[in-house]
């Protein structure tokens, strides 16, 4: 037989289905796909304070009723405002929120083991300077003294925590628990209003004199104060009703007008925001004669500490000459009279002609900002939030993010599609996702919002896996796997389907924990190029990492990634920032090519707190990079193969060998006991470039990373009949320093020949042979 | 963001690549080269030295001074008179302080404006007002005829205004009535004398208390940047007539060119009284509104240009000096004022 050389280049991702492609992978473990078309170790993560500070000690400090269940972010938030202003804000399991702040460690001095003390984050605090400590308030009652500060709720290891939204250049948050809250950079306010204004009483302005009969037992005389003046004065002059005729006079219209007014008062907050309208008031009557018009007086309510400012609205004359109401329709419109710019004014003297109302106002243009949402979104200048106990999708006024006019709700039906699981907007739409169910919201020409079913059947399980991928489509995470939603512009042609993204790892898929994969959390290393998607495996926590390298659409994963929620950062660099739910690992941690493991140094943070002589760690994981190829199937039932060498092109990255074992016939074990390993570096002697720790300066010259083959020879005389073959390429344990390394392509050479000419019956005797 | 990672971890064995070293060292070139933020500068202590000056900050002044004798207006800046709206720019060409300048960069600015202005004239608009508010009655039982007060004064009449006068000259401003050193005469309960005493005019200073001073004029200030309004003052009343307003604010700026301007408006200031009436109310022969007060506000503080100055002589009956220079009208001018701008780069 002569041997034969198979070339296999452009390796691309996993694909686990039985017959694929040569340059599918059957697994992909910690690599990632780069732009020179190969495969390299991908990075790995660590504490954002590495280890210079002791994120359990946090736990300690705090008021956690379970110790047990140890540190965890709940929720992790990039807040942007301007250019150069970016804050990692996030919550703690003790309730707590905080922002990133690694400067503060600066100008303190560490404790003996070289940790800080100082915590690396600030607590935010709200309009009454009370920190989001996490502590609720604890009256001391021996010292009479109160522990102050407030507490946000804290969610499950399998809900999905606060979600935000910026807008406006401010942060929304929502938890479906406590009350939505805004964070400007500066506090935390709560978003809307506790409550509506109560309504204000109003009375015509009166005054009392003396008349010259008192003297005789008369009162004062209290008259309606008027004004002849134009422009100013309520009330309505020279009515068209009831006429009188007097004793010897013609019959004329009555020199008197009977007028009703009513009012209605609003909150307005810092931010400009408006609540909902009070009750209206009773309504203020009083009689115009004479030419005199008059003025109303009211008391008006005043807000709790949100509140800078109100805006009081009227009614027209709402009586007409015969000083019956008028109808509904007409009367019951409320203008603008007038913005008090305070929260302390209680009384009001209102001299506003109709003419000179302002705006007309209605009562549904306003309303509360629904309190019990888990999503957030924004979407075409609105805000959109769902999730509540109603299920109904709401939408902000444009522009007024926490006015949420009573109308402005859609309600998706189809209860059987399950509750609501998640929202996103992306590209002209905003796809919100039941259980089983997916719709887009598009606005129609009129500023309104409708939407379209897209889907009952696929749905999405994990509100926080929905990511809008580049090159790819909107992705979610469902029951049957990982989706994507394409096509959807308003304005293409392009046919709107449901891709399962999913197909090619099916058996990854399989692992997934149904009742915890609500939780799983998705994000987008732009860096990288590579969606991710953690998902929490049969009976654990959020581990287990999806990777879509979305520029060459591929998968591969990555273990160990104890995800509680992630961030990624916008501005000059995409960083992903994650919390832990791993009491074990806990704290803030980023991915980073930088790092070849897993809490390597953040694990000896623990040193001191422990006290140096227990030199107690925390947990730290050294996954190592696996490429293996996809069984290469080359004969039938009665033809072998005899693998002699592989030959690896692979970047030459120095000293560190890479290593290689072969799998045969889909066999699970590998063929070789311990993995064949060569260095990378050219197999010419001469070739070789100098490397770290050995080159001097002087002596050596500065090398580069190029592509060089390596070969590898093996044999499996010793095994059965080989009809089917898989490379493994990979770093294992007994690597000293495991670091870089990337693979663009292989051959094997390989014998490979037939026992007997097999001809298909069907072939043979076909019908076109007769 | 100040949060910078490095991007490649080069290890024991690895090839010598000078790239390794100029990809991590790229992100700290790229942080200082125009990305430091409070995040970088918080708790980090920087020299002096380290920045070259305006790093941070630049400070922009502008001002205005009268020359001479602050009792000449000419050489201030006079307050329009054609206007009671904001002006810059007076009769003369003389502005108020004014900044320009670049902003190199998106920042914010907090500006301190001051002006010192001086009111000159008597504020009454023509003879009827001089009667109303410049004549001093006879004072029982001191025997004069009345009196002007206010011979080429440049106050406004208000509150105390003296028939006692210390200059002896009738051209003195104030100085007609009695002299200090004049002795008085008193009429008897009967109406018998006048009888001259030993009582001096200083002693007994005569005059008269005018409740409702010549208070209407008023002036404002305010500070804008590119037409948005800074600071501003409010009325500031002739009262004072010679006063001074500090005004500061803060407002953002964009990159680019900015014009921090500052404006004075001059007004008198009326209130229009409207008439009430009412219905309810009616005497004992069932008339309606014949006891009822004859006004109300019904407009405050209407704005109405300065009126025009002009020195006019009155023939008066008085029994002193019938004749009474007064300075009708008044003027307002600005004296000095000064204009700084801190642009602090955000």
């Amino acid at each position: 037989m002569n041997s034969s050389r198979l070339v296999v280049e452009r390796l691309r991702g996993m694909d686990q289905r039985y017959y694929t492609r040569a340059e599918a992978a059957a697994l992909i473990e910690e690599m990632s796909w780069d732009s020179y078309d190969g495969w390299k170790n991908a990075g790995g993560y660590d504490l954002v304070t590495q280890n210079l500070f002791d994120w359990g000690r946090v736990y300690d400090t705090g008021s956690i009723e379970n110790e047990e269940e140890g540190l965890r972010v709940t929720s992790i938030h990039n807040y942007s405002k301007g250019p150069n202003f970016n804050e990692i804000i996030f919550e703690l399991n003790n309730g707590a929120l905080c922002r990133l702040n690694l400067g503060v460690m600066k100008n303190t001095v560490p404790l003996p083991g070289g940790v800080y003390a100082t915590n690396p984050f600030d607590f935010l605090i709200d309009a009454n300077n009370l920190q989001f400590n996490g502590i609720t308030p604890v009256l001391n009652t021996e010292t009479f003294t109160i522990t102050v500060g407030r507490r946000r709720h804290v969610p499950r290891v399998n809900d999905i925590g606060t979600q935000s939204c910026t807008f406006g250049g401010r942060l929304y948050m929502v938890n479906g628990v406590d009350e939505p809250i805004v964070y400007d950079g500066r506090r935390v306010y709560r978003a809307g209003f506790a409550e509506k204004p109560a309504q204000p009483k109003g009375t015509v302005v009166v005054r009392r004199y003396h008349n010259t009969y008192i003297a005789s037992g008369g009162d004062d005389a209290i008259y309606f104060l008027g004004t002849k003046i134009k422009n100013i004065g309520l009330g309505s002059l020279k009515p068209k009703g009831a006429k009188y005729s007097g004793s010897g006079k013609k019959k004329d219209f009555i020199d008197g007008k009977v007028c009703g007014y009513q009012y209605k008062v609003t909150f307005v907050n810092e931010r400009g925001q408006e609540s909902e309208m009070s009750e209206a008031s009773e309504m203020v009557r009083f009689e115009c004669a004479d030419g005199r018009k008059r003025f109303v007086y009211l008391d008006l309510p005043i807000g709790d500490d949100t509140v800078v400012a109100r805006r009081l609205y009227r009614t027209r004359d709402l009586l007409d000459d015969f000083a019956n109401p008028i109808g509904p329709e007409f009367g019951r419109n409320f203008f603008l009279v007038r913005e008090i710019e305070d929260n302390e004014t209680t009384r009001f003297e209102d001299c506003l002609p109709d003419s000179n109302l302002g705006g007309l106002t209605d009562e549904s243009d306003l309303g509360p900002i629904p309190g019990d949402s888990k999503f957030i979104a924004s979407f075409k200048n609105c805000l959109f939030m769902a999730g509540g106990a109603d299920n109904l999708v709401k939408f902000s006024a444009s522009g007024k993010p926490e006015v949420f006019p009573r109308r402005n709700l859609i309600d998706l039906g189809d209860a059987d599609a399950g509750k609501i699981t998640g929202m996103y907007a992306s590209t002209n739409t905003l796809a919100v996702f039941k259980e089983h169910g997916i719709y887009l919201i598009t606005q129609r020409a009129d500023g309104g919002f409708q939407y379209k079913t897209i889907s009952r059947d696929v749905g999405c399980v994990a509100p926080r896996s929905i990511r809008d991928i580049p090159f790819t489509g909107l992705a979610f995470l469902s029951q049957k796997g990982l989706f994507v939603l394409k096509g959807f512009l308003e304005s293409t042609d392009s046919p709107t389907e449901i891709v399962n993204l999913s197909t090619p790892i099916k058996e990854v898929i399989d692992r997934i924990c149904p009742s915890s994969a609500y939780a799983s959390v998705g994000c987008l290393d732009r860096d990288n190029k590579e969606y991710w998607v953690c998902v929490p495996t049969i009976g654990e926590k959020n581990n287990l990492l999806l990777v879509w390298h979305y520029e060459v659409g591929a998968w591969s994963i990555r273990k160990n990634y104890p995800i509680n929620c992630a961030v990624e950062t916008k501005g000059g660099g995409s960083k992903i920032f994650f919390g832990s739910n791993d009491h074990e690992m806990p704290g803030l941690f980023v991915f980073n090519n930088f790092y070849s493991f897993k809490n390597e140094l953040g694990s000896t943070a623990k040193l001191t707190r422990q006290g140096e002589e227990t030199k107690e760690l925390y947990k730290t994981e050294r996954d190592l990079p696996v490429y293996e190829t996809a069984p290469l199937k080359l004969n039938g039932v009665y033809s072998g193969v005899h693998v002699s060498y592989v030959n690896l092109y692979c970047v030459a990255y120095g000293n560190e060998p890479i290593k290689l074992n072969l799998k045969l016939n889909r066999d699970q074990r590998v063929l070789l006991d311990s993995n064949k390993e060569r260095i990378q570096q050219h197999t010419d002697n001469q070739e070789r470039l100098p490397v770290y720790n050995e080159a001097r300066f002087g002596l050596d010259s500065f090398g580069f990373h190029r592509p060089v083959v390596i070969r590898f020879d093996v044999t499996h005389f010793h095994r059965t009949l080989t009809t089917e073959f898989a490379v493994q390429v990979l770093q294992d344990a007994l690597n000293e320093y495991p670091n870089r390394l990337m693979i663009v392509g292989y051959s094997v050479d390989a014998k490979m020949g037939e026992q007997k000419n097999i001809r298909a019956m069907t072939d043979v005797i076909s019908p076109d042979r007769r | 963001m100040s949060l910078k990672f490095p991007n490649v971890r080069p290890d024991r064995g690895e090839i010598i690549e000078p790239d390794d070293l100029n990809q991590n060292l790229k992100q700290f070139v790229d942080e200082i080269n125009g990305n430091l933020t409070h995040d970088n500068l918080s708790d980090f202590d920087l020299e002096q030295s380290m920045f070259k000056d305006e790093t941070f900050s630049e400070v922009y002044q502008s001002s205005l001074e009268a020359t001479g004798d602050w009792d000449v207006m000419s050489s201030g800046f006079i307050v329009s008179k054609d206007s009671a709206g904001y002006t810059r720019v007076d009769s003369n060409d003389k502005s108020m302080p004014l900044v320009n300048f670049i902003a190199e960069r998106d920042g914010y600015i907090i500006v301190d404006f001051t002006a010192s202005f001086v009111w000159r004239g008597s504020g009454l608009l023509n003879e009827e007002e001089f009667e109303v508010y410049h004549k001093i009655e006879k004072h029982y039982p001191v025997d004069h005829k009345k009196i002007y007060w206010g011979n080429k004064s440049m106050l406004p009449a208000g509150g105390w205004i003296g028939s006692v006068g210390a200059g002896t000259v009738p051209d003195s401003p104030g100085g007609l009535g009695y002299h200090p050193r004049d002795k008085l005469s008193v009429e008897a309960s009967d109406g018998s004398g006048p009888f001259t005493t030993s009582l001096k005019a200083r002693d007994f200073p005569q005059g008269r208390w005018l409740v409702d001073g010549l208070d209407r004029f008023a002036v404002k200030f305010r500070v804008v940047s590119n037409g948005n309004e800074i600071c501003e003052s409010g009325w500031v009343y002739n009262g004072v007539d010679r006063n001074s307003v500090f005004l500061t604010g803060v407002i953002p700026v964009r990159a680019g060119r900015n014009e921090i301007r500052t404006e004075v408006a001059g007004a008198m200031l009326q209130s229009i009284y409207g008439t009430s009436s009412g219905i309810r109310a009616k005497d004992s022969d069932g008339d309606k509104g014949q006891f009822f007060p004859k006004s109300l506000y019904s407009s405050r503080d209407v704005a109405m240009p300065l009126p025009k100055s002009e020195a006019k002589t009155f023939s008066t009956d008085a029994s002193q000096d019938p004749d009474v220079t007064i300075n009708l009208g008044i003027d307002c001018a600005v004296q000095a004022s000064n204009l700084v701008v801190q642009y602090r780069k955000a």
